[in-house]
């Protein structure tokens, strides 16, 4: 290269021409439209879009001449972007500047010359928006300056493209962050381990669908004077939006639980929380397995009153220790969608041996397939478990779960009697 | 996890407007439900819409969601909506979730 026609700051230059990324890249019609305007207004048959590499002047977009780029020593935008100004040359064969290049003087026969630097926000000029002739011919000043706005259009779409990269780069630079704070948020939606709770062994499980989102599962388990307030819902939908609904439902039931009403009082109460509720954003309801477990009183073991409501959950199953499995608990609206909705309580007795398994619906899925709301295949993995204590029950329905992709998250709890 | 999306048709008859939904009616489709029945009620003004489900193959908590909120649609432009449900999937997740009397049928 030679060294007169080289910029102050070629290194800076060049990082900056790097920055855009535009070099060989595929033609775009704004660039192309651009040039063909140019060439119009000019009435010359050639205009290009130049950008000045190490090497050679490569051209985003050429219009009436076919090459791509030329070599950077002989090309009239190498000198073009050595200045901030309009460079222009009516005559190249009579100009001291341009007389011996060979584009002038060999068989492309270039006399007339315009180029305006592309000019970058940064001060750096990467190439020009240039108007070619084959003939001298002379320009008006209003000419140059119009050739002058549309360089400006020309660094405008350049600029344009870069931000929108990006965009597009910090967009997602962002989301796996999103979906971080939704997995945090769900972290703090679940308790980190379960209280003791005296005469009674209890595990949970939480298994996570598979699209990435974070679902509205939720359980927990509230010690009570004689025993323990034990729940497993799911707020309807996906996402943070399910999440902030399942907190709500969450530290509401836990608070309902601490004042000792049945769990059928519970679920009014949670519903009229959550109908009243003007939080933001699309309505959404819940659903909720609720059961209170009950000691006689004075005593740290033995059996235990089980009371039970349920609202828009499937009927929650008990293993006897004696063989048989039972269904308990009458179906009951959903919570957080109507007023007024009704709630039953159901009274068993749970012996030593007996276990209760509280699930959402989505380990119903899990067990028997996509779609598929058979409660069968769940009931045949639980039958021959009586008498097993809950942690077993609990691996024995990891072990049934079926073939992953789920589009839905399962939340079990079991709890046995000791 | 492919999602196969919904289709819809309706068929007016008199002033009794039959919307019919097919497919997966879930997170993925709830919105394109309620975005169509509500452009329904409010273009062709039935008096009465029946939601057809006996072609849907699956339907979730959205899903029900999405019928609950065609419920308030058809409320707000006093519209008496019916839905038309076999005894599968759809009837299943309304008895389980103890809302199959919230709705009428057809």
């Amino acid at each position: 290269m030679v060294a007169e026609l080289t910029p102050t700051d070629e290194p800076g230059r060049l990082a900056a021409l790097r920055r855009y990324d535009i070099l060989d890249s595929p033609p775009d019609g704004a660039f192309d439209r651009i040039t063909a305007v140019a060439a119009r207004l000019f009435g010359a048959p050639i205009a290009i879009v130049s950008l000045v590499d190490t090497d050679r002047i490569w051209f985003k977009s050429h219009h009436g001449i076919d090459a791509e780029q030329v070599d950077r020593e002989p090309g009239l935008c190498a000198s073009a972007i050595l200045q901030d100004d309009p460079w222009v040359v009516t005559d190249a064969s009579t100009d001291p500047r341009t007389l011996a290049n060979p584009l002038v003087a060999g068989s492309l026969g270039l006399r007339f010359y315009a180029g305006v630097p592309l000019r970058t926000h940064d001060g750096f000029n990467l190439g020009t928006l240039c108007v070619i002739d084959h003939a001298p011919r002379q320009v008006s000043p209003s000419e140059v300056a119009i050739l002058g706005d549309l360089a400006s259009v020309v660094m405008d779409e350049i600029e344009l493209r870069l931000s929108a990269r990006h965009s597009i780069a910090l967009e997602s630079a962002l989301r796996p962050s999103a979906e971080e704070t939704a997995r945090v948020l769900q972290e703090g939606l679940l308790p980190s381990e379960l209280p003791e709770v005296a005469g009674l062994a209890i595990a949970a499980r939480y298994h996570v669908a598979d699209d990435g989102e974070v679902g509205g599962d939720f359980y927990d388990v509230v010690p009570t004077e004689n025993g323990c307030v034990a729940f497993v819902g799911d707020a309807c939908g996906k996402g943070i939006g399910a999440a902030t609904l399942t907190g709500r439902a969450r530290w509401a039931l836990r608070t309902l639980a601490l004042a000792g009403d049945t769990p059928a009082h519970m679920l009014d109460r949670l519903n009229c929380v959550l109908v009243g509720d003007e939080t933001r954003g699309p309505r959404r309801y819940c659903t909720v397995a609720l059961a209170s477990l009950q000691r006689h009183p004075g005593e740290t073991g033995g059996e235990v009153v089980a009371r039970l409501a349920l609202a828009g959950q499937p009927a929650p199953l008990v293993v006897r220790a004696a063989g048989v499995l039972e269904s308990v608990g009458r179906s009951s609206p959903i919570v957080g969608w109507r007023a007024g909705a009704c709630y039953d309580d159901v009274e068993l007795t749970l012996r030593p041996g007996d276990v209760l398994v509280l699930y959402t619906d989505g380990l119903v899925e899990a067990i028997a397939g996509h779609g598929s709301g058979d409660d069968a295949p769940l009931r045949a993995v639980l039958r021959p478990l009586a008498g097993e204590p809950p942690e077993v029950v609990a691996a024995r329905l990891d072990a049934a779960l079926g073939v992953r992709p789920w589009s839905d998250d399962a939340a079990y709890l079991v709890v046995g009697v000791r | 996890m492919s999602t196969p999306g919904l289709t819809t048709s309706s068929r007016s008859s008199g002033s009794e407007l039959r919307f019919s939904v097919a497919g997966e009616l879930d997170i993925a489709t709830e919105e394109e439900l309620t975005g169509a029945v509500g452009e329904v009620l409010a273009e062709r003004r039935p008096s009465r819409l029946v939601l057809d489900l006996a072609a849907l193959s699956f339907i979730d908590s959205s899903g029900l969601r999405a019928l609950l909120r065609c419920q308030q649609l058809a409320e707000q432009s006093e519209v008496e909506l019916l839905l038309a449900v076999g005894d599968g999937a759809v009837r299943r997740l309304l008895d389980i979730a103890g809302i199959a009397s919230w709705f009428s049928y057809a």
